[in-house]
């Protein structure tokens, strides 16, 4: 089982690797790093703080971008082109074919988070900056949002097309990050009305809590919002909030597609 | 390998079959129009659930070791039964096995081999590559793949073709790299969806021998196609199926030769002008006979339980040349087009 998982993932990877669309969104996010440059010698204080602001948004806006771009294409591609009629016919189940697209797509999100980590460390040493322990675990941070994403993206996929699957993640995104505001309202009661209350409660439940992971202007000050923000014991509790739900998206994108007909 | 138990299970089963599609958003606006005009007011409505049946209480057995043929006209179904049969879609009623499990079934899919209908493939891989994750993941030792590949990409005549992106590859390329990706891990098991569809006659006439060879191995093959000279030199026997039911099973010979409908005779005009021709042609009316002119030449059809003896004999008196007597059984053709007016 595992040796048909690895090879589905290693497909995957090979067809995303082999795809000029990530080639493109990986230069785009490049740019916009090399030009927090730019943007860090107009600062009037320390550049650094700057480029570091900017180049954690860059990486986790087109971390974003790839995680969605990937999550509502690669399988529906397969849908599409009707590559699943070779695929799953063979002695594989299609818990192991999605599980496997799925490592696939994790394992290329990876890779293009180390490639422009990799130009964002190089472009902090030219200014004298340099890694640390902070910069390591806002990366942590990012890396665990964008398999979030992924993974919601994946389950919209199943259920509606490419197009409005992207956009609903994107929304779920922004109302994602909003968590802290969307929980201020409710419990403040300005709202003034006890229904619409409950239910901002019960979507800050559902939604993913996309505020947890929302780091890059906290690195930048080298102040943490609240006291234990960088301490790693907070990166592993977000991070197991991540793992959780991602395996509660893949569980629902399995159970979807487990006896969908595959016409 | 546990042959002796399969002649007892028969390689495919089918009782009962169903599927229907539910095909919601057909062209509404489209729909609901011609519907107005058409004065069918019940077409007119917003959303149209609407339904194909596509297989309709289909049964039929492939027993171990044969060839057998899925004939239909296009749209009769066979794709729909044969992905049933592949666990792409789930029957609405009724079962299909496969070497006596119901399917899907990891053990089961082990022992089949499957080329869809039209196939394209991962088209950013190259050739090598792709009958590498096929043997990959049917379990083909690390060992024997290599040879394996090269084995097969020989027998379906792409040797040259290893390292180019299946992008790149015509439609008799991809049909033929299916072939191959579909035989890699050796199954005991062939279905092939259309397998002769977009081949040149060359090319049909490999894969034919290719059908050939695997009884020969004993395998059991089963392969769809509409058209009637592909099966009936390669099929032991055939299913006919017609608007999603089974029409007819068994052997072809028996399906159609007890079916010899009629003769038919062409005659052209003698030394004496085409007046003789008139005079039969007059004969065939009083007769009740189907004729047809072509070109000079006339073309009778007589009935089965005619003698062609007496038209003949007319035709010498009236010294018309007699082109040809041909009996003529009830092609394929003739069946399905029978079945699609009723
Ligand atoms: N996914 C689908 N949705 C709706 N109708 C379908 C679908 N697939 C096939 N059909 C219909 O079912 C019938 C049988 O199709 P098919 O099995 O492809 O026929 P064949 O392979 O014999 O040409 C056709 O009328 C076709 O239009
Ligand atoms: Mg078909």
């Amino acid at each position: 089982m595992i040796d048909r998982v690895l090879a589905i993932a290693g497909n995957t990877l090979r067809e995303t690797n082999r795809n000029r669309v990530m080639y493109v969104l990986l230069l785009f996010a490049v740019m916009m790093i090399l030009g927090s440059v730019t943007m860090g010698k107009l600062a009037l204080q320390d550049p650094l703080i700057l480029i570091k602001d900017l180049g954690l948004a860059a990486i986790s806006l087109f971390g974003m971008i790839i995680a969605v771009y990937l999550g509502v294409t690669v399988v529906h591609r397969e849908l599409e082109q009707k590559t699943v009629y070779f695929i799953i016919p063979k002695p594989l189940h299609r818990t192991e074919f999605l599980l496997g697209k799925f490592m696939g797509m994790a394992a290329t999100l990876v890779i293009q988070l180390v490639v422009m980590s990799g130009v964002f460390l190089l472009v902090l040493m030219a200014y004298g900056g340099g890694g640390s322990q902070v910069l390591l675990k806002a990366l942590l941070l990012i890396l665990a949002e964008v398999m979030v994403i992924l993974s919601v993206a994946l389950l919209l996929s199943s259920l509606t097309g490419p197009i409005l699957a992207g956009f609903l993640s994107l929304a779920l995104f922004v109302l994602g990050r909003s968590s802290e505001f969307i929980a201020t309202l409710a419990s403040s009661g300005r709202t003034g009305l006890s229904g619409l209350d409950l239910l901002l409660r019960a979507a800050n439940y559902v939604l993913p809590d996309f505020h947890l992971f929302a780091v890059s202007g906290a690195v930048s000050r080298r102040v943490s919002i609240h006291g234990e923000f960088f301490s790693w014991a907070y990166v592993g509790y977000a991070s197991g909030y991540a793992v959780l739900y991602i395996l509660i998206m893949l569980g629902l994108t399995i159970f979807r597609l487990r006896r969908k007909d595959l016409v | 390998m546990g042959k002796t138990d399969d002649i007892a299970v028969p390689a495919i089963r089918a009782e009962g079959l169903c599927k229907t599609f539910v095909v919601c958003f057909v062209p509404i606006a489209k729909l609901a129009k011609s519907g107005a005009k058409e004065g069918r007011p019940e077409l007119d409505r917003k959303v149209l659930p609407r339904q194909v049946e596509a297989v309709r209480d289909l049964g039929f057995e492939v027993r171990p070791g044969e060839i057998f043929g899925l004939l239909g006209p296009n749209g009769s179904g066979k794709t729909t039964t044969i992905k049933m049969m592949m666990g792409l879609i789930f029957p609405t009623a009724g079962t299909i096995e496969v070497f006596g499990e119901s399917v899907p079934n990891l053990e089961v899919k082990r022992r089949v081999g499957y080329l869809p209908e039209n196939p394209t493939f991962y088209d950013y891989l190259r050739a090598d590559e792709f009958l590498e994750l096929s043997a990959r993941l049917c379990g083909v030792s690390k060992r024997t793949r290599r040879r394996r590949i090269r084995e097969l990409l020989e027998r379906v005549g792409l040797a040259e073709a290893l390292n180019r992106p299946l992008r790149k590859f015509s439609k008799g390329m991809l049909q033929r790299i299916g072939l191959a990706q579909a035989l890699i891990h050796d199954p005991d098991l062939v279905v092939l969806d259309e397998p002769l569809s977009g081949l040149d006659p060359l090319g049909r006439k490999e894969v034919r021998d290719l059908i050939g060879e695997l009884r020969s191995q004993g395998k059991t093959v089963l392969f769809s196609s509409h058209i009637l000279s592909d099966v009936e030199m390669i099929c032991d026997r055939v299913g006919i199926v017609v608007r999603g039911r089974l029409r007819d099973i068994g052997k072809l010979s028996n399906l159609l030769s007890a079916r010899v409908t009629e003769t038919g005779v062409v005659l052209a005009c003698g030394p004496e002008g085409p007046g003789s021709l008139a005079e039969l042609a007059a004969m065939a009316l009083e007769r009740g006979w189907e004729t047809l002119d072509v070109e000079g030449r006339l073309r009778f059809r007589l009935p089965q339980d005619t003698d062609p003896a007496e038209l003949l004999r007319a035709a010498l008196d009236q010294s018309a040349r007699v082109v040809s007597v041909t009996p003529i059984s009830e092609s394929l053709e003739d069946l399905f087009v029978r079945e699609a007016m009723r």
